[in-house]
């Protein structure tokens, strides 16, 4: 998992997104041990405190539950939940502001349409 | 009331104000920055903390005890600063020694695990150390002492980008496994802007902010875009400072954005260094 | 307190053995100078003033690297000054101890002959208070004699934590003058005055020789002497190190 933190969102968001990518693409299985807050916190030189805001809005979501005394996992069934739940953020993260920048341009709709079907082909 | 209170405490030197009537109070377990420019009024803060200077007037409480010549609760205290008190000839692993003897949780064999981490010899003597190395003996037996109250005050002076790394790595590594409160003081805010939980600024001797980093950060944003624009939003708002750039303008302004009138503007997290110069300067408006 | 003092201690062992070696090779010097000059009779005047000596450098030299280790320590002022009283006994003791055996040696070694030429020692004690310690005999004169030497040792231990006290309290900018200003007075000023005033000096000398009990040949008188000026000492020792700002 590779984080650039940044000062544009929050650091505890940020390493749950970062988490969550790492979930997505198969870096940590479902299932699998995920590292500790110590670690997190080590690693990216963030307070642990925040570390475990980040990872709390994950266990909140069900994505990542807690073993006490061993340490924390994905759930089981997280990277379908992932999905959805990027599915239903897909609008705003990325079609509003594709159109917006679009209309920038001056690109029409149809225009994007087409490259979007070069992306899909390449 | 737990940690540390600094009750209405004033400090003179000659005729320059070195602090007046700061009330602070430290968490146990909270890591803190205490940020202001050179001549602040940190150091002496922090040395009034430790019982090595006289507040002119005030005190410092622990536990509501006045901590000053408290011989029972000043060894829950450790503080290394820029002064090198120990003495002349003594060795890295003597001195390790002796902080044992000091202090009974001190960890003797994690301390000379850090030395090797940091390529310290042990077997050198203290006072031939270069700066750098002389910090990094410092922060190790600071790291080591294992009391609920340490102060850093400019614990990376000197120290290499690896060093500075390696050193906040550790700091959060023993805080993460064994929670104490830590107040750093340091000019390179941004790599410790991350750690910081609370954040103290200093400003000729007065607090002009205490609060969560967190909140301290929400607390404004930035705003840039073509400079008449700029100057249209923030006519009506309380802006911290500004920065210009030919025609672009860059202003960080307190509160929340207006969704309403940022047409054409870009709005960004508020960037501590930035909000920490503009707080900080003299000549500044606030 | 323990901790501290324990450090102290550990850090003038060394001092305290070069010290106790050096006079014991010290002791056996009139010899050599009986054998190298025949038919000499020496007698050697004052012996015991060096452990005073001694502990004078030693509450100069330790003082202010101490004070800084303890305070990085946290060890509290009051702490130290309890520290710094017990060190203040245990050098008296220690340097007046080997003193005293360095100067027994000598004695011994100056009742068996030497060649052609003999010498004999009389510690400073006996010359104040010769009559006395003619009268006492052994055991009470060793003894008394000793009490004597501890109390000079830690007066002047207490004068030398002082003039180091007094540096460390002295702002910075002023202390090349308290440097330069403490000598010239006492050795500059001092004498020059007394030249003039010299009257009051005898009556000051005729006072002390009163007060140490050497005019009445009685040393009782000193060691109470002795032991009030040390007390007033360190009760300004104190005064001074309360304040003490330590950056």
């Amino acid at each position: 998992m590779k984080l650039n933190l940044d000062q544009e969102k929050p650091i505890f968001i940020q390493i749950a997104e970062g988490i969550e990518e790492g979930i997505l693409t198969g870096a940590f299985p479902e299932e699998s041990q995920i590292p500790s807050i110590t670690e997190f916190s080590v690693n990216y030189k963030i307070n642990p405190a925040t570390a475990l805001k980040g990872i709390n809005l994950l266990v909140d979501e069900g994505i990542v539950f807690k073993k006490r005394g061993v340490g924390m996992f994905v759930a089981e069934g997280a990277v379908g939940k992932l999905q959805k739940k990027r599915q239903d953020q897909f609008y705003d993260n990325y079609v509003s502001r594709l159109v917006e920048e679009a209309k920038r341009l001056g690109i029409t709709s149809d225009e994007i349409i087409a490259m979007i079907e070069r992306g899909f082909v390449q | 009331m737990t940690g540390i209170e600094v009750r209405d405490v004033s400090k003179t030197f000659g005729d320059t104000k070195a602090l007046s009537h700061v009330d602070l109070h430290f968490e146990e377990n909270t890591i803190y920055g205490l940020l202001g420019r050179n001549g602040a009024g940190k150091s002496t803060l922090l040395n009034i903390i430790h019982n090595r200077l006289f507040p002119d007037s005030g005190k410092v409480l622990m536990e509501e005890e006045v901590l000053a010549e408290n011989a029972s609760l000043l060894p829950r205290c450790f503080l290394v600063n820029e002064s090198n008190l120990y003495p002349e000839g003594m060795k890295v692993k003597d001195a390790f020694r002796w902080s044992r003897q000091f202090y009974p949780d001190f960890d003797e064999a994690y301390a000379k695990e850090l030395c090797r981490l940091f390529e310290l010899p042990v077997k050198k003597k203290i006072k031939s150390l270069s700066t750098g190395y002389q910090s990094i003996f410092k922060n190790i037996t600071a790291l080591s002492v294992n009391v609920p109250f340490v102060f850093l005050d400019e614990p990376v002076l000197g120290l290499d980008a690896y060093h500075r790394d390696l050193f906040y790595k550790l700091l959060i590594e023993k805080y993460a496994e064994n929670p104490f409160t830590a107040v750093i003081s340091t000019h390179l805010i941004e790599e410790a802007a991350n750690i910081i939980e609370q954040v103290i600024v200093l400003r000729e001797g007065q607090i002009i902010r205490n609060e969560s980093m967190e909140s301290l950060l929400e607390s404004g944003y930035c705003i840039s875009g073509p400079a008449a624009q700029v100057d249209a939003y923030i006519r009506t708002r309380e802006v911290i400072g500004m920065d210009t750039l030919g025609g672009l303008k860059t202003a960080y302004v307190t509160g929340k954005p207006d969704q309403k009138h940022l047409d054409g503007l870009e709005v960004s997290r508020m960037d501590l260094q930035r909000l920490f110069i503009h707080l900080t300067d003299h000549a500044g408006r606030r | 307190m323990k901790k501290i003092l324990r450090f102290q201690l550990k850090d003038l062992l060394y001092s305290y053995l070069v010290y106790g070696l050096v006079m014991l090779l010290l002791a056996g010097i009139p010899v050599l100078i009986c054998y190298a000059n025949d038919n000499t009779d020496i007698t050697i005047n004052g012996n015991g003033f060096s452990g005073a000596v001694f502990c004078l450098v030693i509450g100069i030299a330790i003082y202010k690297e101490h004070l800084q280790m303890a305070v990085q320590n946290s060890i509290s002022r009051k702490c130290f000054f309890r520290s710094i009283l017990c060190v203040m006994v245990i050098s008296g003791c220690v340097c007046s101890l080997i003193d005293s055996v360095s100067l027994l040696i000598t004695q011994s070694m100056g009742m068996s002959s030497w060649g052609n030429s003999s010498f004999y020692t009389n510690s400073i004690w006996r010359v104040g208070y010769s009559e006395f310690f003619e009268r006492a005999g052994g055991i009470a004169s060793v003894i008394i004699s000793y009490l004597l030497s501890v109390l000079v040792g830690m007066v002047l231990f207490a004068v030398g934590v002082l003039v180091a006290g007094g540096y460390c309290r002295v702002a910075k900018r002023y202390r090349t003058v308290y440097c330069v200003v403490l000598p010239i007075f006492f050795f500059g000023v001092l004498p020059v005055a007394g030249a003039y005033f010299h009257r009051q000096v005898s009556k000051a000398a005729v006072f002390f020789m009163d007060i140490m009990g050497f005019s009445s040949d009685n040393p009782y008188l000193g060691i109470l002497t002795l032991s009030a000026v040390c007390l007033v000492l360190t009760g300004i020792c104190y005064r001074l190190l309360r304040k003490t700002e330590i950056v």
